[in-house]
C-alpha cells in the first residue's frame, strides 16, 4: 500500500523501478556469456554466443533509448499536469476576482436605485419610478447571472461541498409551494401535490435540492398559460425517491429534451433568464448521485423528473 | 479612518447605532442613506483598524462587516473584537462579495449572526438588520 501511494505521488519512482527491473535482462545475458567463456558451456559457444552478444548490445541500446524516451514522456506529463494545475488556480482566481469586481458595483447600483425609487433622495413621479424599477429589475437579473455562473463554475470544478442531512422531500415541496403562493395565485395557476408518503426521508443538501425544485417550478410557471396547472409528485422507489414536476404548458419538442440542460440554452423564446438554471439543477442532482431529465409531448405540457438515492454517500 | 458619522442629535438616545466596516465608499454612502431613512444612526469606517477602534469606543447595536477590507480584512476585526463580543454581545452581519463556503463557515464559527452575499436585496437587508437589532 505504501509503495502504491508513493507511486501515485512520485511518478519518477515508478519509472526507476520499471527500468531497474528491465536492466536485469541484459545483465542476465551478460552473466550467461561470462559463464560460457570461463566454464566452457557448449550451448553458449560459436554462433549462439555471437547471437547472445548482439542481443546484449541491442538490449543495452534499447535500455538507454527507452530510458530517455520514457523519461521525456514522464517529464512532459508532469509539465502538462503542472500547467493544468496552474491554469485551474488562475481560473479560480479569475472567477473570484470577477465575482468580487462585479458584486460590489452591483450592490452599489442596487442600493442607490432602491434609495432613489423609495424616495429617500427626493420625491419622484410615477414615470420616474417606473424607469427606476426597470433598472432595478435588470440589475437583479445581472446579479442572478453572476450568481448562476459562479454556482456552475463551482460545481464543475468540484468546489461545492454538499451539506448532507436527513430531510423529508414532502416538507421541501411544501416549503417551495408556500413560498411561491403569491406568484402562482397572480397567474391563476392551480398547483397540486401527489405525495405517496409524507414521512419518507432522504439524505441530501436541503438548500441545493430546494434550488432545483425552485428552478423547476419557476420554469413551469413561466411556460404555463394562465389558469394552467402544475403537479408535484413524490414517489417512493426501491433505491430512492422520484420527484416529478408536471405542467400543462406548451411542452418541449423531442429534439430539445436533452439540449435544454446545456449551458445558456433557454426553454423557449422568452427573454427572461439566462439559461443556466437547468444546467445547474442537473449538476446538483448528479452531485447527489441522482438523475434529472425531461419528458414531453408537444402541446401537452412537460414533466421534469429527478431520481435521488436515499443516501448519496453510500 | 472614520469616513462619516451620521445620526441624530444628543436628545435622540433611543436611536440604534449601526457600525459599517466597508471599504467601498460609494456603497457606504448608499447604506448610510438607506439606514438613516430607517431611523438608525450610522458610523462608517473603511478599514479593519478603524473598525476595531470604533467597535471598542462606540456603543453600537449592530456591526455590518465586509470581509475583504484593507488592513487585515474582516477576520482580523472579528479576532480583535472577540473579547468585546463575548462580554457584550453585538450582532454582526457580514456583507461580502466572497462566495467561498470556507469563508462563510469560518465567519459563522467566529460568531457572525448573519451572512449576506453581495449584491444583496436592500429590502432583505433592512429586514435582517431590524431582526438583529430587535426592532
Amino acid at each position: 500500500m505504501l509503495i502504491e501511494k508513493e507511486l501515485q505521488t512520485n511518478p519518477y519512482r515508478a519509472f526507476n523501478i520499471a527500468f531497474s527491473l528491465m536492466s536485469i535482462i541484459p545483465f542476465l545475458v551478460f552473466f550467461y556469456l561470462l559463464v560460457s567463456e570461463f566454464f566452457g558451456i557448449e550451448i553458449l559457444a560459436g554462433r549462439i554466443g555471437g547471437i547472445l552478444i548482439i542481443t546484449l548490445e541491442i538490449a543495452l541500446l534499447g535500455y538507454c533509448l527507452g530510458y530517455r524516451i520514457v523519461k521525456n514522456t514522464i517529464d512532459r506529463i508532469i509539465y502538462l499536469a503542472e500547467r493544468a494545475r496552474i491554469n485551474d488556480e488562475q481560473k479560480t482566481t479569475f472567477v473570484a476576482s470577477v465575482s468580487h469586481e462585479l458584486r460590489n458595483p452591483l450592490a452599489i447600483l442596487r442600493t442607490n436605485i432602491f434609495n432613489l425609487s423609495s424616495g429617500l433622495v427626493g420625491e419622484i413621479d410615477g414615470e420616474q419610478k417606473e424607469i427606476l424599477d426597470i433598472c432595478y429589475g435588470t440589475l437583479r437579473r445581472i446579479g442572478k447571472l453572476v450568481g448562476g455562473l459562479l454556482d456552475l463554475y463551482k460545481i464543475e470544478t468540484g468546489m461545492v461541498d454538499l451539506e448532507i442531512k436527513k430531510y423529508t422531500p414532502a416538507g421541501m415541496i411544501d416549503t417551495l409551494v408556500r413560498e411561491n403562493e403569491v406568484v402562482l395565485a397572480e397567474k391563476g395557476i392551480n398547483i397540486s401535490r401527489e405525495i405517496e408518503d409524507p414521512t419518507l426521508s432522504i439524505w441530501c443538501d436541503r438548500d441545493k435540492i430546494i434550488q432545483v425544485l425552485n428552478n423547476l417550478l419557476s420554469n413551469a410557471v413561466k411556460y404555463t398559460a394562465e389558469n394552467g396547472f402544475i403537479v408535484f409528485r413524490l414517489i417512493k422507489q426501491e433505491d430512492g425517491v422520484r420527484i416529478e414536476c408536471e405542467d400543462n404548458g406548451k411542452g418541449i419538442p423531442p429534439d430539445k429534451l436533452e439540449k435544454i440542460f446545456e449551458k445558456f440554452e433557454r426553454l423557449g423564446s422568452k427573454k427572461e433568464g439566462v439559461g443556466l438554471g437547468l444546467s445547474i439543477a442537473r449538476n446538483i442532482i448528479e452531485l447527489h448521485k441522482g438523475r434529472l431529465w425531461a419528458e414531453s409531448e408537444k402541446g401537452k405540457g412537460c414533466k421534469f423528473i429527478f431520481a435521488l438515492p436515499f443516501d448519496p454517500r453510500k | 479612518m472614520i469616513t462619516g458619522t451620521e445620526g441624530g442629535s444628543m436628545g435622540e438616545n433611543k436611536k440604534k447605532t449601526i457600525l459599517i466596516i466597508e471599504d467601498e465608499e460609494q456603497l457606504v454612502a448608499s447604506l448610510q442613506r438607506l439606514f438613516r431613512a430607517q431611523g438608525y444612526d450610522v458610523i462608517a469606517v473603511t478599514d479593519a483598524y478603524g473598525g476595531i477602534s470604533s467597535a471598542r469606543r462606540e456603543q453600537v447595536d449592530l456591526i455590518i462587516l465586509d470581509i475583504g477590507i484593507p488592513a487585515g480584512g474582516g477576520f482580523f476585526v472579528l479576532e480583535n473584537i472577540k473579547v468585546l463580543i463575548d462580554t457584550n454581545p453585538i450582532p454582526i452581519l457580514v456583507l461580502t462579495a466572497s462566495t467561498e463556503p470556507m469563508v462563510e463557515e469560518k465567519a459563522k464559527k467566529m460568531g457572525v449572526s448573519k451572512y449576506i452575499h453581495k449584491p444583496f436585496d436592500p429590502e432583505s437587508l433592512i429586514a435582517s438588520v431590524k431582526e438583529l437589532v430587535g426592532d
